[in-house]
């Protein structure tokens, strides 16, 4: 493939990304219409001027929720990725610098961890702390954390063959300083590139959580419910599922555009 | 031109991009001939034997002629190539692992060529493949053909490599570095091996290699290659003996390296004194009832090193080297034995006396390229090892430092702002000296520190590191498989075979008079250059 089509995937997932991130930005201030306000007289109105999504079985601005939407998805996907990484990679560097029964021991309960699909994680802790956003970011979290720290792992391990590790500990340095000075700086394009993965997924899995219910509560608008809502009114109103469809659809396309742009120019530069 | 003429070459030109690689080489090989292709690594030697077979990537774009026994390669098409390369055009390549299927019994990998080539039964290709197996030398249990890659050695394997370029019985032969990774022994072997199939059967071999000495004692002509052209071309005894072209001239000298003259001076007393090391590594279970026992790489060695001293270690690859020089590092721990530095027990130390015993004891590693982190600058590369100082000197005295040893090692003191990357292999070498050097070790070990190097490289690195011992009076560890390295720094030198030092003494009486039935092995085996009579002495 050519540079220029490399550079295409690069650009157009970071652009799509971004203008999803300005969207969210931008609603935590200011929406067209207030999306708590329900005005019932202007119910299921299809895409116009006053109202460009239309409105919902409530009244309410299907734009205006959309933009919050947008706000409750990038802060979970990107929490729990924070989530993921602060746990994730110190624990895969741990592993790669004691090897043994170390890594012995946090490999398999990562295994463990892996074994439970995110939604029974989620459902489990909704079980026990009641459903909400805060929820949803621990069991999107908890399912990165293994994530990272494999790849991490499988970095850090591909690393430590290298002298230059030898020479650092020859110049005194122990495993666990040579892990943060030199190996983790070496594996960063690696993890901004498993992180732009994780987002998407999470993106998906917070629209999931919430069209089963157990992600972000009303009055919090989130994409996943509007889904939910308006699965009984398709007939009557399409856009109320269009919209919130597509505004997954193209955020989780632009998250994976950009991840394979990245992925695509870190094996050019290797 | 002799109707004998098997191969020739018309101004091969190759170019990919903008970059021009290979510029109007012209070059001819009769039959029974060994042409040697010698030059530095990136000089296009390699890239010559490949448009050769036409298996230059796509991106390539070639000109000139290439003619094998009368028909023109050049205007052939892929599929008549095909079909050329492996009846007509035989190839060896550098790694033996790489180039045999790890999943394929031998005899499968050999017949597979047959049956690539022509119309045969499966009985009548493996009856082939065992007779070229037979002719590379690999008879009875050894080269069964039911055998896989893995339970070979690394000359087995080169043989069963060549036994696949041999099958369909070329008349040309490609060599690409054919015995360099392999040890010094088997390499004899080899090259015997190689020369004797082109004798007996009439063949023509090109043979590409960076040693002269090896292409000394293989070759009858050489073509000299240089930044992509041939500078000259004439038989092997010429170039070694009056090479015209400046280029060959440095090559031949920087290849003759000169024994180092027997140190006149008195020993100081010892810095390193290593005594009883046993390094064993446990092997992966692979029974409930019978533990493997374990595997061991060092099997009580002990040397010493004398202060201001160059000391020599060599062996083969697995005779336990590398495994020594860990524990000697304090980077690995010995199952016995104990190292010892200035007098200070160096094995089992730790905290503030293991940085302190280690600022005596800096290294060199092999690889100029994975010794540097890729992200730091030369300045903090050269730095590090400030880390075992008690207190850490100030930003510009740091500076102060790094710059005087980068001057010493013969870079300049504004490198130090530079990445690696934007370094040479040579000047990398340089770098890691400097590094090693920054704490004013008392011996600094250098595990293979030039074997990466080319020849010129080689040798200038090796010049610098005489003269820095002259100068600092530091000692060395010098660690290397390679004899003619050893031979031309050591003032004393260990033999080390299977985990045990064999012979030791004064490296003059080591290499002309060896009394282990291994050194003399390793010493009869290594190539020699012959003996350069007419330089003035």
């Amino acid at each position: 493939m050519s540079v220029a089509a490399r550079n295409l995937s690069l650009v157009a997932g970071a652009l799509i990304t971004a203008v999803f991130i300005v969207v969210a930005a931008i609603a935590q201030f200011w929406t067209p219409y207030d999306p708590r306000i329900l005005s019932i007289a202007d119910k299921l109105r299809p895409p116009n001027a006053q109202h460009w999504f239309g409105t919902d079985q409530l009244g309410r601005d299907v734009l205006s929720m959309i933009m919050q939407g947008a706000e409750t998805s990038v802060g979970v996907a990107l929490l729990s990725v924070i989530i993921g990484v602060c746990v994730g990679v110190p624990l895969g560097l741990l592993s790669a610098a004691r090897r043994g029964a170390t890594d012995e021991i946090v490999m398999r309960g990562n295994d463990v961890i892996f074994a439970f699909p995110a939604l029974l994680l989620a459902i489990l802790i909704t079980a026990v702390f009641g459903p909400g956003a805060i929820n949803a970011i621990i069991a999107i979290g908890i399912f990165n954390i293994p994530v990272f720290a494999r790849v991490t792992r499988a970095g850090a391990l591909q690393q430590w063959t290298k002298d230059f590790t030898l020479a650092a500990r020859v110049a005194g340095k122990d495993r666990l300083r040579i892990s943060f000075e030199h190996i983790l700086p070496n594996l960063l394009g690696l993890l901004v590139l498993q992180g732009t993965i994780q987002f998407s997924l999470g993106v998906i899995a917070e629209a999931g959580l919430s069209y089963v219910g157990l992600s972000a509560q009303p009055p919090t608008p989130s994409w996943g419910r509007m889904l939910n809502e308006a699965q009984t009114l398709t007939a009557l109103a399409p856009h109320l599922a269009l919209f919130p469809g597509f505004a997954v659809l193209l955020f989780v396309l632009g998250l994976n555009l950009l991840g394979e742009g990245l992925r695509r120019r870190a094996g050019r530069s290797a | 031109m002799s109707a004998a003429q098997l191969l020739e070459v018309r101004n091969l030109s190759v170019g990919i991009g903008v970059a021009c690689i290979l510029k109007d080489i012209s070059l001819e090989v009769r039959a029974g001939e060994i042409l040697g292709l010698v030059g530095a690594s990136g000089s296009g030697k390699s890239m010559t034997a490949l448009s050769i077979m036409r298996l230059l990537p796509p991106t390539a774009s070639c000109t000139g002629i290439t003619r094998l026994n009368g028909e023109t390669l050049s205007l052939k098409s892929e599929a008549e190539m095909r079909a050329i390369r492996g009846r007509d055009i035989g190839m060896v390549f550098q790694e033996p692992m790489s180039a045999l299927n790890p999943l394929m019994r031998i005899g499968d990998q050999v017949a597979e060529t047959v049956r690539a080539h022509r119309q045969a039964s499966a009985s009548e290709a493996q009856g082939l493949a065992r007779e070229s197996l037979d002719l590379v030398g690999l008879q009875g249990e050894q080269g069964a053909l039911d055998r896989l890659p893995y339970e070979l050695s690394g000359g087995q394997r080169q043989r069963v490599a060549i036994a696949m370029a041999m099958v369909l019985s070329p008349q040309f032969l490609i060599a690409d570095e054919p015995t360099t990774a392999l040890d010094v022994i088997t390499q004899a072997q080899v090259l015997k091996l190689l020369q004797g199939l082109v004798r007996t059967r009439n063949m023509g071999m090109i043979l590409v290699t960076h040693d002269l000495a090896v292409m000394a004692q293989l070759a009858d002509r050489v073509a000299v290659m240089h930044q992509g052209e041939i500078v000259e071309q004439a038989s092997a005894a010429d170039i070694l003996r009056r090479p015209r072209h400046a280029y060959s001239a440095a090559l031949l000298a920087a290849s003759e390296l000169q024994p180092k003259r027997a140190a006149t001076r008195q020993n100081g007393p010892a810095v390193l004194q290593v005594r009883g090391i046993v390094r064993e590594y446990s092997r992966r279970r692979t029974s409930l009832w019978h533990p493997l026992k374990p595997l061991r790489a060092v099997d009580g060695v002990s040397l010493s090193v004398h202060a201001g001293e160059t000391v020599g270690l060599v062996g083969e690859s697995g005779s336990g080297k590398s495994s020594l020089l860990r524990v000697i590092l304090a980077l690995e721990r010995a199952q016995a034995g104990d190292v010892c530095l200035l007098g200070e027990t160096l094995s089992g130390a730790s905290g503030a006396a293991l940085s302190r015993l280690r600022r005596s004891i800096q290294v060199v590693f092999q690889d100029p390229y994975g010794s540097f982190d890729p992200r730091w600058t030369v300045e903090q590369l050269i730095g590090e090892p400030f880390f075992l100082l008690n207190s850490r000197p100030s930003k510009v005295e740091r500076r102060r430092k790094v710059s005087v040893v980068l001057e010493q090692v013969g870079l300049s003191a504004a490198d130090a702002k530079r990445l690696p990357q934007e370094f040479s292999g040579g000047e990398r070498q340089r770098i890691a000296i400097a590094r090693a050097l920054i704490t004013e070790p008392a011996v600094i070990a250098f595990d293979e520190a030039v074997s990466a190097l080319d020849v010129l490289i080689r040798a200038q690195v090796l010049t610098l590191l005489s003269d820095l011992a002259e100068r600092l009076k530091v000692a060395y560890l010098f660690v290397s498989h390679d004899l003619h390295v050893i031979r031309a720094i050591a003032d004393r030198v260990y033999v080390m075979q299977q985990g045990r030092i064999v012979e030791e003494g004064a490296a003059a009486a080591v290499f002309e008079s060896p009394r282990h039935s291994y050194t003399q092995a390793l010493v009869a085996a290594y190539p020699k250059l012959p003996v350069h009579q007419e330089a003035p002495r």
